[in-house]
């Protein structure tokens, strides 16, 4: 089974937008993992009703966000970030999960 | 031979007519007669028109 | 992150002001709705209005706000706050560290008028759009450096809606071609309160605290991704200006009512994706649809998060399956047509009209609780739909009444 599932949002930030889908409690420990694997990344809580999200921003290349739907992951790129860079955090991103949903892959 | 209802179905046409009204200065197109039959250059105009305001 | 900035204030009925300017919450597709319909005759030159308005606005506050700094603030200060500002509002990055009183270059490497208006449509732009960054340049340059509103004129010189990586903008000094002097804004508090709000499983009060938890300041890029569209906090007399003077300029060519129509279509395009959006999202799910038992409860919850939006209040007095009737205390156009213009002879509260008619036909129509993809597609299919609602303006403060009364039936 695959570790995720992943949608572009066409919406208004068309390509820059991901939608993963996750097994339920992945998106928070992947904002955390995420938190700790790059340098200089922002982390913020939000209190929404009776949820919590979570918000990690490596400024100028993307933010994650976490806890607003279940399983689900928010991947938000930026304007700023070169195509290249883009594609290697999308890359980094996609391996982070692959490796909470199978530990046994590291 | 075509009639501005050809050209402009709907409520989403009316709204384009409207644009392609603004855009040339023509307000006698939003009482022109929506069935009649319209002239071939008048129709290529139109035309024209509604993909110019139709692009970004 | 740390920004120089004025201070917020609430004000009566939902408003807000940022250094003495009311703010509302507006979308990329708005924005680019609305200037492509004020664009649509070139003969009308609205690019220079477009432009002209956005100075006037942005001097004004810029120069409110240069109370709160240290001393009036010294140039690096008035810098700081015109491009956090720019910033802090969802417009973008604003860079004017290369302009001098002689004027220079503005560099705006992230636009909200630029890459995200160049994300609504399929293709590049054949002209500039970030008119409202050249308007807000001028502004910003002439406050930095103490000079009068008009003395810097823009030219566009690169713009990320056209296909440049970043936007450009030069600065000299000269008198551009359009100059607005400014006006107060007056409170107008309607005069008649807004009764509470309608008795419904909806907790409007609840609504307002749980998003008050969320950050709605533009990210470190300037933006504001929120609701699945890209929003800015927007000015109200910017849109007032600009729109009221879009109206002006087409009743002098016999074509005043299709204008009002088309700013009508535009803010049907402002409903369906901003209030759908806001539907259709995560923090609808979590915080408002719980409390939703009737599709007349979807109006009520998004009626209480337009009571955020800076828009004024609404109130809904009627509903049912084929009719609403909505009053509005101090809607920002009618509040805003008073500042200009004194009392009006017609309604003026489109953008409000098109949100009432539209957010039904949202509920009633398009069933947005399946949560459809927003996309061109669906909403032709929606806007050719059999029932659609259509609203009225029955009374307007800007013509004096006591409330704007909006009336969508079908």
């Amino acid at each position: 089974m695959a570790a995720y599932a992943v949608e572009v949002d066409q919406g208004c930030q068309r390509g820059l937008h991901l939608r993963y889908r996750l097994a339920h409690e992945l998106p928070g420990r992947a904002v955390e993992a995420a938190r700790s694997a790059f340098d200089g990344a922002l982390y913020a809580e939000e209190p929404l009703g009776p949820r919590q999200l979570q918000r990690l921003v490596l400024p100028f290349r993307f933010e994650l966000r976490a806890g607003h739907a279940d399983g689900e992951l928010s991947f938000l790129l930026r304007f700023s970030s070169p195509e290249a860079q883009r594609g290697e955090d999308r890359a980094a991103v996609e391996r982070l999960l692959s490796l909470l949903a199978d530990p046994e892959l590291s | 031979m075509k009639t501005l209802n050809d050209l402009f179905p709907g409520r989403m046409g009316r709204v384009e007519l409207t644009r392609i009204a603004v855009r040339l200065r023509m307000p006698q197109l939003l009482r022109t007669n929506a069935d009649e039959a319209l002239a071939d250059d008048v129709v290529a105009a139109l035309q024209s028109a509604l993909d110019e305001v139709r692009k970004g | 992150m740390t920004r120089t900035l004025a201070p917020l204030s609430a004000r009566d009925h939902g408003r807000t002001l940022y250094a003495g300017e009311p703010l509302v919450f507006h979308c990329n597709f708005y924005n680019y709705w609305l200037q492509k319909t004020m664009l649509l005759d070139p003969t009308l030159h609205m690019e220079h209005v477009i432009e002209a308005a956005a100075a006037e606005a942005v001097y004004a506050m810029l120069q409110r706000g240069a109370a709160s700094l240290p001393a009036g603030g010294g140039e690096a200060g008035r810098r700081a706050l015109a491009e956090h500002t720019f910033a802090e509002l969802g417009f973008g990055t604003l860079d004017l560290s290369r302009v001098g009183p002689g004027g220079g270059t503005v560099h705006t490497p992230v636009s909200h008028y630029g890459q995200c208006f160049r994300q609504v449509v399929e293709e590049d732009f054949a002209a500039p759009q970030t008119l409202f960054d050249a308007g807000y340049a001028r502004a910003a340059a002439a406050f930095v450096h103490r000079r009068p509103a008009g003395s810097f004129r823009a030219r566009i010189d690169a713009c990320a809606s056209m296909g440049a990586a970043a936007g450009r903008i030069e600065l000299s000094l000269g008198e551009p071609e359009m100059v607005f002097g400014g006006y107060a804004h007056a409170a107008h508090l309607a005069a008649v309160p807004p009764p509470p709000f309608a008795d419904t499983s909806v907790d409007e009060a609840g609504i307002h605290t749980a998003l008050a938890g969320l950050d709605f300041s533009g990210n470190e890029e300037g933006l504001l991704p929120r609701f699945g569209v890209m929003l800015t906090r927007h000015f109200a007399s910017f849109y007032n200006r600009s729109s009221f003077e879009f109206l002006a300029r087409m009743g002098e060519t016999g074509l005043e009512e299709a204008a009002e129509m088309l700013l009508v279509d535009t803010g049907y395009r402002c409903a369906f994706h901003t209030f759908g959006g806001i539907m259709t999202s995560p923090e609808w799910d979590a915080v408002i649809r719980p409390q939703c038992r009737t599709r007349a409860d979807w109006a009520h919850g998004m009626v209480a998060v337009v009571n955020t939006l800076g828009w004024g209040t609404w109130r809904i007095r009627e509903i049912d399956d084929d009719h609403i009737v909505v009053h509005l205390h101090d809607d920002y156009e009618s509040c805003g047509w008073r500042d200009l213009y004194g009392l009006a002879d017609r309604p003026v509260s489109h953008l409000a009209a098109a949100g009432v008619a539209g957010m039904m036909n949202l509920i009633y129509c398009a069933d947005v609780h399946d949560k459809p993809t927003l996309d061109l597609d669906f909403y032709r299919r929606a806007f050719e739909s059999d029932g659609l609602f259509e609203a009225e303006q029955r009374t307007s403060m800007a013509m004096g009444h006591e409330v704007t009364e909006i009336v969508a039936s079908r």
